[in-house]
């Protein structure tokens, strides 16, 4: 259970969990939750949410919050190349960026009311990942689950310093630009999936 | 978009007679009242946010030299360049040096309505920069050279065919009626454009002054593609986008998105501080914030009009606006339609020439009561009437002869004393029953719009006071006091 | 008995008598005690939504010396209730002793469901009416003082009646007062599709509680659909009481 809501004038906690408001919202914006049992049930849930789509390559923002040995192999067997942006230059990470079909990163926060995913950007958590490849797979441990955006606000108040970006990512890119017709999918990735792990990125 | 909210009479006349229009304008706007009465639900509390998000605004616009004072040394601490731009032609000037210095000749735009109101593009344009808006509905009615229908959903008046002819002509795709497989092609189009533009040039939909960011609100994920690859990121603010802190702009965002599509939130919130800082393998080496007034501290100087500066562009008043919902959003004649627009053209393009706005306004207040600023529509209008009938020189606000101002004045006139008012009374009934023919009037030499469209019911035979004072003086006698009791008939 | 000082519109004083007498007649029967002030005029509405503030300054003090001995107000409008609430502080900003004084009588001014409901505490007035009724909710009350349930109960309370639902029923008629002259087809086009959707609402009957829009959804009713009637709520319920027998 998440703490109540502060009396006036008392300062908030920052609150978390609530799973399954999470798995809800997540519906609602058209992102697809696997839930994992642990860091070692990464590559597990990112095969699960894959299925059988047809992947020809895989850029990974490699971090010691997945494992990339399980992951490597996880791509092997859908015959898709494994590419680490920690091997690239500059020049061809960016490339990659437009060119590979799945896009795997770690992420910061989670937002539950909002099914969000937060990514501070920084050196480690490059921006590309998240929005330039069709498919976007986001790792986010429980731990990291935040109530609502309040939550999110005391977070980014106890930064030392903003990341240069912070992006909130709620579901799918879309648009209802034609007709009004809801379309998912737009110049952000088509499909969204979440690998929520059970416990804590630190564990 | 040239200005031209001195034809909107004349606009007005041919939208009602453009069935499609017409039915479009009411089915867009229906459609996102429900969404926004829908997702509202999702607070425990509407109206308290609704109250605290007006808070906000208040507050910030009040307070709004000190916050742009602090976003400006914020944001250059974190490394962006700010600029100030006192008009559109200043602010385009700054961005076109910057593109044009480094030689840029290609840039990609998130969709802005400051830089419509700057004519942006055309400028960049003149000066050899080729621009793609990179939203999808902006993409096609810049393409087609159009303004846009409505501020969230640039080219919904367009059809699928006029569409695919667009994108057969533009990209050489196979003609095609599916919505979906016509913004795939639009992606497949922009992907090299973003990929290679020299420039992102985005709006903000909120400044942060406590942390120098900006923040950004998105569906497509243009702007994250804009901010992210190219290696200058050019942000047009005008000077009200500035709130005091992370925890105020995201409790404006939130009802922003849900106030503006339905959304809890938007599928995109960025947040960016900066460019991007040594180490990291993308993002802009530069980032450029261009602040503009454009004629806003000029009427900020009046408490009441400066509240004008509370809006946050999130279209509520249109899905609600029994003016908007029969006519759609060129009708206006410049980027700002509807209630928003009512409120927005007079002040940044001139009382005088857009009275029309203002006038054709039923009061219903509809626009008000879902506004997320907090602004009193009809205090506005009001004031704007005032101006008119009076002159207001701190705005170059010239009196103008009012139509129906010499009728007011007798009317007041007459109204001030109850004699008067009898005999007046007395003379206008007699005349309307010389009209009078069964139960109605159906025409009079007068007020000619009423009759138009519609009769007026016939005068009751005798006013309310004459029936008071012959049949009920007798019954009840006045009684200042509350305490008599008195029986009828029980 | 409650004493109770009828404020008339002097759109329903000039044309709409009818309404006023109705209006007496359902707060006899609720149990209050109306009487009125012959020299009462208009409190100003028109002049001031037309930007002629200046001209209603009179008007509202005016008004207020004539009601500021009353205990409660009452009134047919909403948008004349609103003009006192809402638009006097306005009028009367570079006076703020007069502001004072208004704003005091304001709060004693109700709308005349809301005075029924909320101050007598009576929703079953004993009418009866075997029908189909629509609600028009007019802005003035909905948005501008809020009142939306007292008339629909007011309505319940008649036996016999079904209130049906209208599609757009919180949306504008159209009238707008100087609006529907100086844009007549703006005007039209709202208040016909008003129209419209209470002939596709099925009932026999549209009520509403503003003689503006009373005026206006009637004249047009008046010219292209003379087999269907709108009424104000207190005509109709005035029209439909019981006889009560001692």
């Amino acid at each position: 259970m998440s703490p109540a809501e502060p009396a006036a004038g008392e300062p908030r906690q920052i609150a978390k969990g609530e799973v399954e408001v999470f798995l809800r919202e997540a519906q609602i914006v058209s992102a697809k939750v696997t839930v994992v049992p642990g860091k070692d049930a990464i590559a597990r849930g990112v095969a699960e949410l894959l299925g059988e789509k047809e992947v020809k390559s895989m850029l990974v923002v490699e971090d010691k919050r997945l494992d990339a040995t399980a992951l490597k192999k996880t791509a092997k067997e859908l015959n898709a190349e494994y590419i680490s942006t920690w091997e690239l230059s500059e020049k061809e990470y960016l490339d990659k960026a437009f060119a590979c079909d799945v896009g795997i990163t770690c992420c910061d926060w989670g937002v539950a009311e909002t099914a969000s995913v937060v990514i501070f950007h920084r050196a480690s958590a490059p921006r590309l990942p998240s929005v330039s490849p069709p498919i976007h797979i986001a790792i986010l441990y429980t731990s990291q689950l935040l109530k609502t955006m309040k939550d999110l606000d005391l977070v980014i108040k106890q930064q030392k310093h903003m990341p240069s970006a912070v992006t909130i990512i709620s579901g799918v890119s879309r648009t209802a630009d034609i007709l009004l017709t809801p379309t998912l999918g737009m110049h952000g990735p088509l499909e969204v999936g979440i690998v929520l792990v059970e416990g804590s990125e630190t564990a | 978009m040239i200005p031209q909210t001195e034809r909107y009479r004349e606009m007005v006349l041919k939208s009602l007679n453009n069935e499609r229009q017409r039915q479009l304008a009411a089915r867009v706007a229906g459609v996102f009242k429900f969404l926004r009465s829908y997702a509202l639900q999702s607070y425990a509390d509407p109206a308290q946010v609704m109250r605290d998000v007006a808070d906000i605004r208040a507050r910030s616009v009040e307070n709004m030299s000190e916050l742009l004072e602090r976003f400006e040394e914020r944001a250059t601490a974190a490394g962006a360049k700010v600029y100030w731009a006192s008009n559109a032609q200043e602010a385009n000037q700054i961005i076109t040096d910057i593109v044009t210095a480094k030689g840029i000749k290609l840039a990609v735009k998130g969709k802005s309505m400051v830089s419509e109101e700057t004519e942006l593009n055309h400028f960049l344009e003149k000066a050899g920069v080729e621009v793609y808006e990179g939203d999808l509905g902006e993409f096609i009615v810049q393409q087609l050279h159009q303004p846009p229908f409505h501020i969230v959903g640039p080219a919904i008046h367009l059809s699928a065919e006029e569409i695919s002819d667009l994108f057969v002509n533009l990209m050489g795709i196979e003609p095609t009626l599916d919505p979906v497989a016509l913004g795939r092609a639009a992606r497949v189009y922009l992907r090299d454009k973003f990929a290679t533009a020299g420039v992102g040039i985005t709006g903000v939909n909120v400044a942060v002054a406590e942390t120098g960011s900006i923040c950004l609100v998105e569906n497509e994920g243009n702007i994250r593609l804009a901010t992210s690859k190219p290696p200058v990121h050019i942000a047009l603010m005008s000077i009200e986008k500035v709130v005091a802190d992370v925890g105020d702009a995201l409790e404006a965002i939130g009802l922003l998105t849900k106030s503006c599509t339905g959304q809890k939130i938007s599928s995109y919130v960025s947040m960016i501080t900066g460019p991007r800082k040594d180490g990291e393998s993308d993002g802009p080496d530069e980032l450029h914030i261009v602040i503009l007034d454009n004629g806003r501290t000029a009427f900020y100087q009046d408490p009441e009009l400066r509240q004008a500066l509370r809006c946050i562009r999130c279209g509520a008043c249109l899905g609600v606006c029994p003016i908007y919902t029969r006519i759609g959003g060129p009708t206006y004649g410049w980027i700002y339609s509807g209630p928003m627009g009512a409120v927005l053209n007079p002040l940044l393009l001139g009382i005088n020439r857009s009275q029309d706005l203002f006038e054709a306004c039923t009061q219903c207040g509809f626009c008000q009561e879902v506004c997320p600023g907090g602004i009193k529509h009809l205090d506005m209008f009001n004031r704007y009437r005032q101006m008119v009938i009076h002159g207001f020189p701190a705005l170059n606000v010239k009196k103008e002869p009012k139509e129906g101002t010499r009728f007011m004045k007798l009317f007041a006139w007459g109204m001030r004393s109850p004699w008067r008012y009898r005999v007046g009374a007395r003379l206008g009934r007699a005349f309307l029953k010389k009209y009078t023919q069964g139960g109605s009037i159906k025409a009079l030499p007068i007020l000619k719009g009423w009759f138009q469209y519609r009769d007026l019911p016939a005068p009751a035979p005798y006013t309310f006071r004459e029936w008071w004072a012959s049949q009920e003086s007798q019954k009840t006698r006045l009684n200042a006091g509350k305490e008599r009791s008195v029986t009828h008939g029980q | 008995m409650e004493g109770v000082s009828l404020f008339i519109p002097c759109s329903v004083d000039l044309l709409l008598a009818d309404l006023g007498q109705a209006m007496v007649k359902i707060i006899r029967r609720a149990g209050g005690n109306p009487y009125y002030r012959p020299e009462q005029t208009c409190c100003g509405h028109p002049a001031i939504t037309s930007g002629h503030v200046d001209l209603a300054v009179d008007l509202a003090k005016r008004f207020v010396e004539i009601f500021e001995k009353d205990e409660c107000i009452v009134c047919p409008a909403g948008s004349c209730v609103y003009t006192v609430k809402h638009l006097y502080p306005r009028v009367l900003k570079d006076e703020p002793a007069w502001q004072k004084r208004a704003s005091d009588v304001a709060s004693r001014v109700y709308e005349l469901s809301e005075y029924l409901v909320d101050v007598l505490g009576v929703e079953d007035l004993g009418a009866q009416y075997p029908g189909k009724v629509a609600y028009h909710e007019s802005c003035s009350l909905l948005r501008h003082l809020g009142i939306d349930q007292q008339p629909k109960r007011l309505i319940s309370g008649v036996k016999g009646t079904e209130l049906v639902p209208l599609v757009e029923a919180d949306t504008c008629c159209g009238f707008g007062g100087e609006f529907a002259l100086k844009f007549p087809e703006l005007s039209g086009a709202i208040v016909g599709d008003k129209v419209q959707n209470f002939v596709n609402s099925g009932a026999d009957i549209l009520l509403l509680a503003d003689p503006g829009c009373l005026l206006n959804i009637a004249g047009y009713i008046m010219r292209h659909n003379p087999e269907k009637k709108v009424m104000h709520l207190a005509q109709f319920l005035a029209a439909n009481l019981r006889e009560v027998t001692a």
